[in-house]
């Protein structure tokens, strides 16, 4: 194996050590990447040195101070822990500690008022889904989060012990966040808002006059519409994120474009040099935003991924290359509906080509 | 000298080892632990267990090994008692990848490569340089994050690693010019 495919070995095992970090690979897929580190040493290192930047990434966190409002508090940095003196120190410590979670009392459990009710009955807690209905409700979570819902609402509680979240489906919210409590978050197919210590609302605009366009019995919003009260929130949308502060109204229309792929077909160009055991998708796009590919192998996990390129014309291109199999793509561009192709069959020494169309915006 | 005084004097030393090796050793918990939040509190009782326990190491042998193994009891330990069960590598394998971390631990540069990554994640784009702090500061998983940014979590996960790799080649130039 010569040096670059030693290199491109490892940029493509380099995401499953990441998955493995998160806690997200399966038992088969660790299994593997055991082998894989217990007979390559550039794996290894590289594996050694992902772990030594993670512990200096969240070393640099702390020194920086960029943890969010509402995490969890941090353990006192290890620098300290060099005198013995730490042990009074932390025994003492710990006595605090432990009257103030004696004086703090348990976290509370989410409580609805109002017209909210659980839609499937049972318990308020994580999980459930939410209505209001007729007539205003409200949702106070970690004793700290009072969430009105307009009639109409539909949210699920999610989220965690001081942070807080609600996926919003339908209809509209308005939040009081006390500060210093912990943050919440709003979650809605459009788009995210994040806070720590604030009021604001946050209302899912339906297509026409407020008639609600359904799929499925879930309403599907075109617009999120964010008023800030007091304080700040941050807004994710389409990729990016906005900081709205007190007095701002922002509308996050969602992107109603399509990507349309032509037929796919296949040319042959042989296996010698380059098309050596690999095979590639391509395409060409007439007219049309920059995107994004993402190639996932037939287990969900990530192959490549890549971006289109401007041609001198006006026009896009693109151009994967991929070791023969099945894969499924998804096509991204801001402001589109994303596009996924499933079950793509590469083939050694051969182009898959798939022009894509761009239209509706 | 009494012993309260001698116990002290060896617990400074075992805090000494620590803290010369806390790179190490937050790296190969990290490896075990997956939650950052448990990694913290695992790091603590691993610094503590490794104090215990000084008078039983042989200071003739290298004190990775030695360490890993005590971070390894720990880690497992506060894993139960947490009802976590993650996925975990090999053994043997975690131990071969704490080989590997043992050459950053005795390289002295720990501080001067903090520095370097610190400067280096300044240079990334923005939507990067949010996706670092997203993951590394605010320690959401890439799944979370991929839901907050509207992307897949496999893309997330090769743009994280393109991510990595630059920073690698840029700490990598700082420190040989430096």
């Amino acid at each position: 194996m010569s040096d670059e495919d030693r290199r491109q070995h490892v940029d493509t095992v380099r995401p499953v050590m990441l998955r493995y970090l998160d806690g997200d690979l399966s038992q088969d897929d660790a299994a593997e990447l055991s082998e894989s580190l217990r007979h390559r040493a550039d794996l290894r290192r590289e594996f050694a040195e992902l772990l030594y930047e993670h512990a200096l990434l969240a070393e640099l966190s702390k020194e920086k101070e960029w943890a969010p409002s509402g995490s969890v508090a941090r353990i006192p940095f290890l620098g300290r822990l060099v005198s013995v003196r730490f042990w009074l120190a932390a025994a003492v410590a710990l006595a605090v500690l432990a009257g103030w979670l004696l004086l703090r009392g348990s976290y509370p459990p989410p409580e609805i008022t109002g017209s909210a009710r659980v839609l499937d009955g049972g318990t308020v807690q994580r999980g459930v889904l939410l209505a209001a209905e007729g007539t205003p409700g409200g949702l106070v979570l970690g004793g700290y989060c009072r969430v009105e819902m307009a009639p109409g609402t539909r949210l699920q509680i999610e989220g965690s012990e001081r942070s807080e979240q609600v996926y919003l489906t339908a209809g509209k919210v308005v939040c009081d966040v006390d500060a210093g409590k912990g943050g919440l978050t709003i979650r809605t197919d459009l788009g995210t808002v994040h806070v720590s210590g604030t009021r604001f609302s946050v209302e899912l605009l339906a297509e026409q006059g407020g008639r609600e366009m359904m799929t499925k019995g879930k309403a599907i919003a075109v617009a999120m519409a964010v008023t800030v009260m007091a304080g700040s929130v941050e807004v994710d949308f389409d990729g990016g994120r906005e900081l709205l502060v007190a007095g701002a109204t922002r509308v996050f229309a969602a992107g109603k474009g399509r990507i349309e792929a032509g037929k796919p077909s296949y040319q042959m160009h042989g296996e010698e040099g380059e098309w050596k055991g690999r095979g590639r998708i391509v395409g060409m796009v007439r007219k049309g935003p920059r995107f994004e590919i993402t190639v996932t192998d037939a287990f969900g996990r990530a192959a490549k991924e890549v971006e289109s390129e401007s041609l001198e014309d006006g026009k896009k291109a693109y151009e994967v290359w991929l070791a023969p199999g099945r894969y499924n793509v998804r096509i991204d561009a801001k402001g589109y509906k994303p596009l996924d192709l499933k079950n793509l069959q590469v083939k050694s020494g051969t182009d898959l080509r798939i022009d894509l169309e761009f239209s509706g915006r | 000298m009494d012993s309260n005084g001698d116990t002290g004097l060896l617990r400074e030393e075992a805090f000494r080892h620590v803290i010369a090796h806390r790179s190490m050793l937050m790296a190969y918990v990290r490896a075990i632990v997956h939650d950052p939040g448990l990694v913290e509190d695992t790091l603590s009782d691993v610094s503590v267990a490794i104090a215990q326990s000084w008078e039983r190491y042989d200071t003739s042998l290298p004190f990775g090994p030695w360490a890993r193994g005590v971070a390894r009891r720990v880690a497992l330990s506060n894993l139960r008692e947490h009802g976590k069960h993650p996925v975990l590598l090999d053994a043997e394998v975690l131990e071969a990848v704490g080989v590997e971390m043992d050459a950053y631990a005795d390289s002295g540069e720990g501080e001067r490569r903090k520095q370097a990554l610190d400067r280096c994640i300044e240079q990334l784009s923005d939507p990067n340089k949010e996706l670092i702090r997203m993951r590394y500061l605010m320690n959401r998983t890439t799944r979370e994050i991929a839901q907050t940014v509207r992307r897949t979590a496999g893309s997330l996960y090769v743009t994280f690693s393109r991510i990595h790799k630059t920073l690698r080649d840029c700490v990598r130039r700082r420190l040989e010019t430096a």
